[in-house]
């Protein structure tokens, strides 16, 4: 058998530690190596026993878990899971995804017993999944608060809505896409969707802090909500984005509360309303979702492009598509606004 | 809190947004009349049901908030506290963050965003405590500033270099240099024991180890260039591996030399670090030591004290350790800004419809009715029209053959009567379905026009806020007046004119408008007025934008041009004022003593001229010292039909643009005057340099030397030239084709157009065409001087400028 993945629990609640390793612990390939009751206990462990993987609680004493995120990541990186109630606060999902842990889980509640298994199974899930990470491409985002006197153009000029960027990836998203929209500008002349797997309970908080730092405008990917230029929606992987037309001819969203390939469905229907206006973006991720959407995108002569997987945190996502070769260009994270809005200038000028 | 409704609180959610959206029209209002009870009585009424409302849904920021502000407007309104922009500034920031945390509602629905500190703020204005609270604020800060910069040593970081800094991600930084430190301390001890170690490998294996750490941090803090130092630094261990392996003598000088060149990349560091390696007496470069700054540990400590890595504006750190600026702002203290910085994209939108609520015909309903079709296909169809227009001129000729024909008929062939009936009855029905035929087509391009068209409300409905970000922070006050915001314009041009619009708005408010000082002085109203107009004149719209500041002074650009050596004392002095003023859009070109944070900097006014003229427009200044600038853009409807006149010259037909052409005259030989190597006419008692299509394009022309010409008057910006043709052929609509770009630039032509006998027809561009022939004017002239001028023009371009 393959070797066990180990796992260090840093959480300050003694119950919690046992919760949790208990609940890890049920997967034959999980072993828990130790436990610590805050960061910087936390971070000594690592030295010490050199884990595959950490969960993390954010709330502790001594050193708090974004103090220990950072610690951690230029000390001795690992790929850490966070686990904890404080998701409604912005400031730490955003500091703790934007740093580059693999995901952000709301701790599980047994309050609601029959969510407890999906939980429990979730959670292993990411661990399993964190332990695999390309390590390499972990980095964290370098932000600025965009100063509004430089970018005034970009906040007041007028920009047409021709273009449609649908953004896809799962685990390692929000950090990858977070550094994608603050370097791409949003005078594009177009609008973007994003699904990503970030849980829905603390997608808004986080949707807030984009907001503020990157000069798109960001939002959460609500119903009925009309598609405008240089607005950015996002969505979290639980639930499925499409694109309508409603009673006045204006492209709207629709969000439904399945999951069923979330990406396929909202390539295809990016390529149905936008045809060879739709930018289909595939970034780091699991699984083989978006292959197909991808494929739709391609018949009706858009545009697809996928992350180079060397630079990806997960390229099994991409892989996939690869594959089926339903992949138009291959693009280096760090070149990837050059090549969107390169897209979209050389489609314009050909179209006039 | 209790148990919110759902349902209840959407509702609240969509009260609260009328009445914020009423409160921020209300509130741009009263910054540039900070004193008005009329407005202050005005924001009362939505600041109330807000709190009425937020208190029974048991939102207590919400309520606390509105019910300060509550209290503060009550005083204000009562002249018990007498207004100001800087209280003013204040309430816009409560009403933000008002708007945040009934964002928060929808987002979340609870209340997140904290309101503690604006609570405060808000208590002081109404003590009356805030102004001498900001004046020691001031103090403290400057006292700061005066420690950390006290040896200020200026060190040049070698340019090319990447130098590392963090404004935003303070802490991680702190403890990626507290690693490096380490790492590089722990680096020196290995060197100092390289040469006695008795296992030289393991030595170089403990540095790979430490670099190979190192280097993983600085890929992940995403410094690629410091990932690569990393990189070539392994690569010369494993050498230095080697040639132990193979009992080579091993000098660890390029050891010293890599922690040199690491250091290098945070300037602001080097000490701390150096205090890591120092205390094992490693040696450093020269030039490394030279780029250590001795001040720096103590800006160094300051920065770790620093704990409001979110709320307060921390020092920004850039090449020169001179920059750690706590700018003391007068008008509000920097810290309250920024979350109203960070609601500015969330609530732009609201501001807008806000605006739009004077002319309730324009901007949002009529977007809201519209039908979404894709542009390119109305630009197909557009196409498609131009099309149509050529083949109607071409049955325009059919019809005029035919009439020649007839008459051949007639005349020569000698028909009789009868079947001279048939054929006159046959032109006359010919001549009525081209006649309907040209009615329908040309409603039809009206029509396919007007589907392009959109408000420019579009547009200008954006400045209102755009105005009162730039006056933020500034002593100046400017209020915007919008007039004909109805006016339709093509799509595509409302799209060009964004950015040039944004930057004379932008002009005028850094330069054209004084402060509020200087206009009290000036006996001006205090609250300068910039006025945006837009309305159509004939085929063209015209956009206005005049503020009443302190104008342009034409001596002031005279000097100016001279300093820069972009015109000889001689030239100038021969300008009209009008010319003067238009060198303010030559390229590199600034009048402003200050270079602002927007404006200032030269590359403004030459590209907005640039813009306006791609778009076959022309921009005009107009300006009365100490009163007014006036900016006047004139734009054509739509870029892809003209009305043109068409010439001929030799063999060759032109199109000269009607809206370029202002007359055109038969002149004979002896009307010709040459001043200074140039032909001119007197026309009206002006001067107007002519020149001849046929020597500038150089092609052969009817009667080189007759004595009679045809001379067509254009209007070159602001001179007026004759360009000499051999024939005028009359007017037409024409459609654009564009050339390409390498035929284009600096052809004097802007495209070519299919004339109704299917012959191609180039399209002159004016402007461009005037100062070809102006430069090769210039330059013959100068030939004839001998040169007594140094080349200051080359013979192509525009005048160069001196660098």
């Amino acid at each position: 058998m393959v070797e066990k993945i180990k796992v260090l629990v840093v959480d300050d609640a003694a119950f919690m530690v046992k919760a949790v390793s208990e609940l890890l612990e049920s997967d034959p390939g999980i072993k828990i190596v130790g436990n610590a009751r805050n960061g910087l206990e936390g971070l000594e462990k690592i030295k010490a026993l050199h884990p595959d993987v950490i969960t993390l609680d954010m709330d502790m004493p001594v050193m708090d878990g974004v103090t220990t995120i950072r610690h951690i990541m230029i000390e001795a990186p690992v790929p850490i899971v966070v686990l904890s109630s404080l998701f409604s606060d912005g400031n730490i999902t955003f500091e703790a995804l934007r740093l580059g842990v693999v995901d952000f889980l709301p701790k599980p509640s047994g309050a609601i017993s029959r969510d407890i298994y999906r939980a429990k199974q979730q959670l292993i899930d990411r661990v399993k999944l964190a332990a695999v990470v390309n390590l390499q491409n972990i980095r964290r985002v370098r932000l600025s608060r965009w100063d509004s006197r430089d970018l005034l153009a970009e906040r007041y000029g007028f920009q047409s809505l021709d273009y449609l960027l649908a953004v896809g990836t799962t685990l390692g998203g929000p950090n990858t896409s977070l550094r994608l929209f603050s370097s791409l500008s949003p005078k594009l002349p177009a609008a973007a969707v994003i699904v990503q797997e970030i849980s829905p309970k603390i997608l808004p908080a986080f949707v807030q802090k984009f907001d503020e730092y990157v000069p798109w405008k960001v939002e959460v990917a609500r119903d009925g909500a009309i598609v405008e230029q240089g607005v950015c929606y996002v969505s979290s992987y639980e639930n499925t984005v499409t694109f309508q037309v409603n009673s006045n001819r204006e492209i709207c969203l629709q969000i439904s509360e399945t999951s069923d390939k979330p990406l396929n469905a909202l390539f295809a229907s990016a390529a149905d309303i936008f045809e060879r206006h739709a930018i289909g973006l595939l970034l780091t991720g699991i699984g083989d979702d978006g292959t197909e959407g991808f494929a739709r995108i391609k018949k009706k002569s858009g545009v697809t492009i996928a992350q180079e997987i060397e630079t990806c945190v997960y390229p099994n996502l991409i892989q996939c598509a690869i594959e089926r070769q339903v992949v138009d260009f291959v693009v280096d994270e760090d070149r990837l606004p050059i090549t969107i809005a390169a897209l979209m200038e050389s489609t314009a000028r050909i179209e006039v | 809190m209790i148990e919110l409704d759902p349902s209840l609180i959407n509702d609240f959610v969509a009260e609260a947004g009328e009445h914020l959206e009423e409160m921020e029209a209300t509130l741009l209002r009263l910054a540039g009349d900070p004193a008005n009870r009329e407005l202050l009585n005005t924001i009362f009424r939505p600041v109330h049901t807000i709190k009425g409302a937020s208190q029974f849904m048991g939102l207590a920021r919400i309520a606390a908030l509105s019910h300060k502000l509550e209290d503060l407007l009550d005083l204000l309104r009562q002249g018990k506290r007498s207004s100001s922009p800087d209280i003013v500034e204040t309430l816009i920031l409560a009403r933000d963050r008002i708007a945040m945390l009934v964002a928060d509602l929808t987002h979340s629905q609870t209340e997140e965003t904290p309101v503690d500190d604006l609570m405060a703020k808000l208590e002081r204005i109404m003590d009356g405590r805030e102004e001498t609270e900001e004046a020691m604020e001031i103090a403290e800060t400057e006292t700061i500033d005066a420690e950390a910069l006290e040896p200020p040593p200026v060190i040049p970081a070698t340019p090319e270099m990447e130098t590392y800094e963090e404004e935003y991600d303070k802490e991680l930084f702190t403890i990626f240099i507290q690693q490096l430190q380490e790492k590089l301390a722990f680096l020196s001890v290995q060197v100092e024991r390289f040469s006695t170690a008795p296992d030289k490998f393991e030595v170089l294996e403990q540095c790979l180890d430490g670099i190979k750490n190192l280097s993983s941090s600085a890929n992940y803090m995403g410094y690629q260039a410091l990932a690569l130092l990393y990189e070539q630094w392994c690569d010369a261990i494993l050498a230095a591996q080697q040639s132990v392996a193979l009992d080579q003598e091993v000098s660890m000088d390029f050891m010293e030399t890599y922690i040199g060149r690491v250091i290098q990349f945070f300037p602001q560091h080097g000490d701390r670090l150096l205090q890591g390696s120092e205390s094992t007496a490693v040696q450093l470069p020269i030039e490394v030591a030279a780029l250590v700054p001795a001040a720096d540990s103590s800006v160094a400590e300051w920065l770790e004290n620093e704990v409001l890595p979110q709320t307060s504006k921390l020092p920004v750190f850039s090449e020169e350790p001179t920059v750690v600026q706590v700018q003391p702002k007068p008008a509000v203290d920097g810290r309250y800004q920024e979350p109203a910085t960070g609601a500015g994209p969330v609530w732009e939108t609201e501001g807008e419809h806000q605006k739009t609520e004077p002319s309730p015909d324009t901007g949002e309903r009529i977007v809201k009715k519209s039908v979404r079709v894709d542009a390119h296909k109305i630009d197909v169809l557009m196409n498609q029209v131009g099309e149509l227009i050529v083949d109607r001129s071409y049955f325009f000729q059919l019809f005029n053959e035919m009439r020649n024909l007839q008459q051949h008929l007639k005349v020569n062939a000698g028909l009789d009567p009868k079947d001279m009936k048939l054929i006159r009855a046959f032109t006359y029905r010919l001549g009525e379905a081209i006649v309907s035929l040209s009615r329908t087509s040309n409603e039809l391009q009206e029509g396919v026009m007007k589907v392009r068209m959109l408000p420019i409300a579009q547009l200008f409905n954006r400045y209102p806020r755009l105005i009162h970000d730039l006056t933020r922070g500034t002593t100046k006050q400017v209020q915007l007046e919008i007039r004909g915001e109805d006016t339709e314009l093509d799509r595509m041009i409302i799209e060009e004119i964004s950015d040039p619009l944004i930057h004379l708005i932008r002009n005028s408010v850094d330069h054209g408008f004084e402060t509020v000082a200087e206009r009290k002085r000036l006996n001006k109203p205090p609250t300068g007025t910039l006025l945006l107009e837009a309305y159509h004149e004939s085929n063209h719209i015209v956009i206005e934008i005049t503020d009443d500041g302190r104008g342009m002074n034409p001596e002031l650009i005279k000097v100016k041009a001279l300093e820069k050596g972009l015109f000889s004392r001689e030239e100038l002095e021969r300008m009209s004022d009008r010319e003067l003023l238009r060198l303010i859009m030559m390229p590199g070109f600034s009048t402003a003593a200050e270079v602002t944070n927007t404006s200032g900097r030269g590359v403004g006014m030459d590209v907005v001229k640039k813009n306006i003229e791609k778009l076959n427009g022309t921009i005009d200044i107009e300006s009365t010292v100490g009163f007014q600038t006036r900016i006047r853009l004139k734009i054509p409807l739509t870029l892809a039909i003209i009305s043109a006149l068409m010439v001929r010259v030799g063999d060759n037909l032109f199109t000269v643009p009607l809206a370029n052409v202002e007359e055109t005259l038969r002149i004979f030989a002896k009307d010709i005057t040459t001043v200074e190597g140039t032909e001119v006419i007197h026309l009206r008692g002006k001067t107007t340099p002519i020149f001849r299509l046929s020597i500038l394009f150089d092609i052969p022309a009817d009667q080189l030397d007759s004595d009679k010409f045809f001379v067509v008057i254009v209007n070159a910006g602001l001179r007026k030239i004759g360009l000499v043709v051999d024939e005028l052929l009359g007017q037409e609509e024409v459609v654009i084709k564009p050339l390409v770009d390498y035929l284009q630039e600096k052809s004097g032509l802007s495209g070519a157009t299919i004339i109704g006998d299917g012959r191609v027809c180039l399209i002159l561009d004016v402007y461009e065409l005037a100062n070809i022939a102006m430069n090769r004017q210039i330059a013959r002239y100068q030939e004839l001087n001998l040169g007594r001028r140094k080349a200051g023009n080359d013979k192509t371009g525009y005048p160069r400028p001196a660098s």
